[in-house]
């Protein structure tokens, strides 16, 4: 490598000594400065953070959203959990007013069914107010009571309602319409609602993952709780449920209530909040040793449906810098999470934002592209430019050298060039001055004399040599002008030489001119 | 050496394709994807296979072509085109109108100028593709509004479990249901039988019920060569076999034997309530496999399908039923990609019609009804609809814009007056009708 550079070094150093052509030179000093130039743009480009500047915008990006993600998620758990204390302490007042008129308790319910048909019916009014003023898909209530203590594990089913909005959309409706999924059908014909597909009239409290054998010795407001997410009994629908117990005010538990939130509707809500690409998942789950298991939570659909099968993977979490790696078993993506939460009771929850990481790389990608193929454009801007200047500068340089080579006394767009032509004329003038001079001073009165009366002897072909010598031909052009060989017009001078008494063609041309100097001054004035 | 000429060239060629290069980064998010709304017809207990064919449409060729098609609302025909008609008018918190409507002829009552005619957008060859009766379905005023899909008709569903041990009791078939007569006199003979029954859950039960009054009304009629209709699109109480079909119904409704309900007859049927139900044959495939009654306990619910009874002075008559797909005028750009979607479903009918529904187009729906199945309930189905839309007059019910209004004043008023049990007569009722009517 040494030898190559040295060698390359040594070709450089051979040019210039060589000498190099003046455009050369001009556009060698040009092409260093717009080199310094991309130089100096790059390290300021680097210095102002052009180069990173992706990388940090998208981490920004998903911060922001995090940040906005997490807050609104909170925001909107905590407000659910309010909704569900209030609906609680409703359905108190709705179930014992009802208990009351009949002195019962809620377990003395047990295999009345028109009781429990008129307490389905007393509520349904306070449970569709509550599920229309909150952020959900459905509402629930269970009664610590049954219509048939009579069938097989009938301590696992439970009265109660559940009733799911069918125009889930982002848009809340106004009045929607509701399904009954759990409840007694005659709901459906007295408060004409549609019946779901996988409606049955009780709860089978083992099919829900709600906790009803934890004793309740906290205030109200503080034994909310959400479930994972799981996927309702019979259907393919996944949602989770947010509940609180209804407490009696003599501490008995009537049951319990709350709101439930749907894959579907999730996703409406807070897809809204990806600000920037249709590709960022947003996802809230429990979360685990660095590990969060998103087939237990919520993400937002992404717009092709590709990352939809990560719900079935747990994705582990590894911090690189400012930004966290998720790896599941067949996705990477970068991201950021934030530990939300969600209930007092129950896992820890976590907030994600995710970018798929093979979309992260061709952003960065397509950016760096971007400003490397700019900063080229203007290179190569810069050297066309440069040969442009380059030659506009010099050819009128070298048009002058040429008029000076060929002795023209044409002017050039240049006035250095020609004030130089003109130094040049006066210098020849004063040369060809002193020539004259020295010619005079060396002509031999003898030879004169005698070259004179000579020149009458030549023969006819001679005198036409001797005429082209004299209007400043050469022996090749006379040749060609005459039509004869080169040795033809050699031996003419040779005997023009012999018979002048010269030996030369520049004394042919000083005793020529002496002659007619002399023939000039005796000459008669006119 | 390279003449400047030469150079110059070089460099813009270097410069172009820098440039170029520079642009194609950013081509990768470039093609706009178009989203169109849809809402769509979910009969009452019952959940389509629509939002499947939907989500593979999303997934594939809607993705190449840069359609995307978002099923945001989905509900029966009456809702629907009652939601439809507050959206155009513009109601207060009322949802935005839907790119495409899985609708029947009705939604029309919006106003026929807010809807494409499909003649615009496909050719006459593409159009007659269909069997002539489905598309003639689908339109009004010399134009193709609706875009018939699959189609299906009123048949009888009847829960086989509970029809067994009253039948076996009171010697009573099957094809005592072939006429309105006898299936009235069978849900007659069946109050009496369940009211003496030991079960509590049997007591409770009624034996017939429809899905839609005006849907028998018309059935009925048409059996006997009438409409209920008179020139005006206004109910022809006049009619006197009107008249009759209304009274034999009103009088099994106050016997006791036929259940008046807000609920359709899935749920009816899947809660025990009723033992035969007259619905969209398409239904078949959301019913349950279990009945489960008030107290909680479940019956296991076979199910058999006969043909819709006529009356027995008539001739068995069937109707059309289900509803196609109708675009709302939107730009130019919209009304393309729905129409790309809605040929796409269409050209997929032979594979998305449920067991219970028959493709509408001609070719497909020979195919289909000519063939044979593995499964014994789906030949059972197939003959059934086989001898419906072949052997028998197709009627289409009336699907005039004023059929929306008529059809939900008349569903309240008879049942205001079916279950409000101060009247006796069945002619009485249907005079209270005819003022009810007449007073709105």
């Amino acid at each position: 490598m040494k030898e190559k550079f040295m060698e390359f070094r040594d070709l450089v150093h051979y040019k210039f000594n060589q000498g190099l052509t003046l455009k050369m030179k001009l556009m060698l000093y040009l092409l260093s400065l717009v080199g310094g130039l991309l130089i100096l743009l790059i390290i300021i480009l680097y210095l102002v953070g052009t180069f990173s500047s992706i990388a940090s915008n998208t981490q920004l990006t998903l911060s922001s959203n995090l940040i906005q993600f997490s807050d609104n998620i909170t925001a909107s758990y905590d407000e659910l959990a309010g909704r569900c204390v209030n609906l609680s302490e409703r359905l108190t007042s709705v179930i014992e007013n009802q208990l009351l008129e009949s002195d019962d308790t809620i377990k003395s319910l047990n295999n009345e069914r028109n009781e429990i048909e008129k307490l389905e019916l007393n509520c349904y009014d306070t449970l569709t107010w509550a599920i229309e003023s909150a952020n959900c898909s459905g509402g629930f209530i269970i009664f610590n009571c049954t219509v048939n203590t009579f069938i097989d594990n009938s301590e696992d089913y439970k009265s109660g309602i559940y009733l799911r909005i069918m125009d889930v959309n982002s848009t809340r409706p106004i009045a929607p319409d509701y399904m009954l999924y759990r409840g007694s059908s005659s709901l459906v014909n007295q408060e004409d609602i549609f019946m779901h597909s996988h409606w049955k009239p009780e709860f089978n409290i083992s099919e829900f993952p709600i906790n009803t054998t934890d004793s309740i010795s906290q205030e109200l407001y503080k034994c909310y709780c959400c479930t994972e997410v799981f996927t309702l009994p019979d259907s393919t629908e996944r949602v989770m449920l947010i509940y609180v117990p209804i407490l009696a005010s003599n501490g008995e538990t009537y049951g319990y209530c709350g709101f439930e939130i749907s894959s579907t509707y999730f996703s409406l809500m807070y897809s809204s909040f990806n600000t920037f690409e249709e590709d960022i998942l947003l996802l809230i789950s429990p979360i685990e040793n660095n590990t969060i298991y998103s087939n237990r939570g919520f993400m937002t659909f992404s717009a092709n449906g590709e990352y939809n099968e990560l719900l079935s993977d747990p994705i582990s979490i590894e911090n690189k810098g400012s930004l966290y790696e998720f790896t599941s078993v067949e996705n990477e993506f970068i991201g950021m999470f934030d530990i939300i939460p969600l209930a007092p009771l129950g896992s820890d929850w976590a907030a994600s934002v995710m970018l798929p990481y093979d979309l992260y790389l061709h952003e960065v990608n397509t950016y760096q592209l971007k400003i490397f193929s700019l900063i080229a454009l203007f290179a190569a801007i810069a050297i066309l430019f440069t040969i442009i200047i380059s030659v506009k500068y010099i050819n009128p340089v070298l048009r002058g050298l040429d008029i000076i080579r060929n002795g023209d006394s044409k002017k050039t767009s240049i006035r250095e060039i020609n004030d130089l032509i003109e130094y040049l004329a006066q210098q020849d003038a004063i040369i060809n001055q002193q020539k004259n001079i020295d010619c005079e001073e060396s002509i031999d009165e003898a030879t004169l004399t005698a070259f004179i009366d000579n020149v009458k002897s030549l023969t006819r072909a001679e005198r036409s040599v001797y005429r082209m010598y004299l209007d400043g031909k050469r022996a090749p052009e006379i040749a060609e002008l005459l039509c004869v060989s080169i040795n033809t017009v050699k031996s003419h001078s040779k005997s023009i030489y012999r018979k002048l008494n010269i030996n030369s063609r520049k004394e042919l041309l000083k005793y020529a001119k002496a002659m007619k100097r002399l023939e000039t001054d005796d000459s008669p004035p006119a | 050496m390279m003449s400047i000429k030469h150079w110059i060239i070089v460099l813009l060629t270097i410069a172009s394709l820098l440039v170029c290069g520079c642009g194609c980064s950013n081509t990768r998010n470039s093609k706009d994807t178009v989203s169109l709304n849809m809402w769509y017809i979910l009969g009452r207990g019952s959940s389509g296979t629509l939002q499947d064919w939907v989500t593979d449409f999303n997934e594939g060729y809607g993705a190449e072509q840069g359609i995307s098609v978002n099923m945001v609302y989905g509900s029966d025909t009456d809702t629907l085109t009652s939601k439809l008609v507050e959206s155009a008018a513009g109601k207060p918190g009322s949802a935005s109108l839907p790119d495409i409507a899985v609708c029947s002829l009705t939604a029309i009552a919006i106003g026929k100028n807010l809807f494409i005619d499909w003649n615009d957008y496909l050719s006459q060859d593409e159009l007659s593709e269909y069997y002539p009766t489905f598309l003639a379905e689908g339109q009004y005023d010399g134009a193709q509004f609706i875009l018939p899909t699959t189609k299906s008709t009123d048949v009888l569903f009847i829960n086989k479990t509970l029809f067994d041990v009253f039948a076996e009791d009171c010697d009573i078939t099957y094809d005592d249901l072939q006429t309105w007569k006898g299936l009235f006199e069978t849900a007659e003979k069946y109050s009496d039988w369940a009211a003496e029954s030991d079960d509590a859950r049997i007591n409770e039960t009624n034996f017939f019920m429809a899905e839609s009054i005006m849907d028998y009304l018309q059935l009925g009629a048409a059996s006997l060569g009438e409409s209920i209709w008179n020139e005006y699109n206004e109910l022809d109480f006049s009619n006197i076999v009107f008249q009759r079909v209304f009274t034999d119904y009103a009088d099994s409704v106050i016997d006791g034997g036929t259940y008046i309900g807000n609920e359709g007859v899935i749920s009816a049927m899947i809660s025990g309530k009723i033992v035969v139900g007259l619905a969209p044959s398409y239904h078949y495939s959301n019913f349950s496999n279990k009945i489960y009654f008030f107290d909680n306990s479940t019956m296991p619910l076979e199910l058999d399908v006969l043909c819709s009874p006529y009356f027995s002075s008539g001739q068995p008559v069937s109707l059309l039923r289900s509803a196609g797909l109708a675009v709302l005028e939107s730009t130019e750009q919209k009304n393309q990609a729905a129409a790309v979607f809605c040929s796409w479903l269409s050209s997929m009918q032979s594979d998305m019609h449920s067991i219970g529904s028959v493709p509408a187009k001609t070719t497909e729906m020979y195919d289909y009804l000519l063939s044979e199945s593995d499964l014994p309930s789906e030949n059972m189905v197939r003959s059934v609809l086989m001898s419906s839309f072949l052997e028998r007059e197709l009627i289409s019910p009336n699907y005039s814009p004023e059929y929306y209004t008529i059809s939900v004043k008349l569903h309240s008023v008879i049942a205001d007056c079916l279950s409000s049990n101060n009247y006796a007569d069945s002619k009485a009722i249907f005079y209270q009708l005819k003022e009810d009517m007449s007073n709105s």
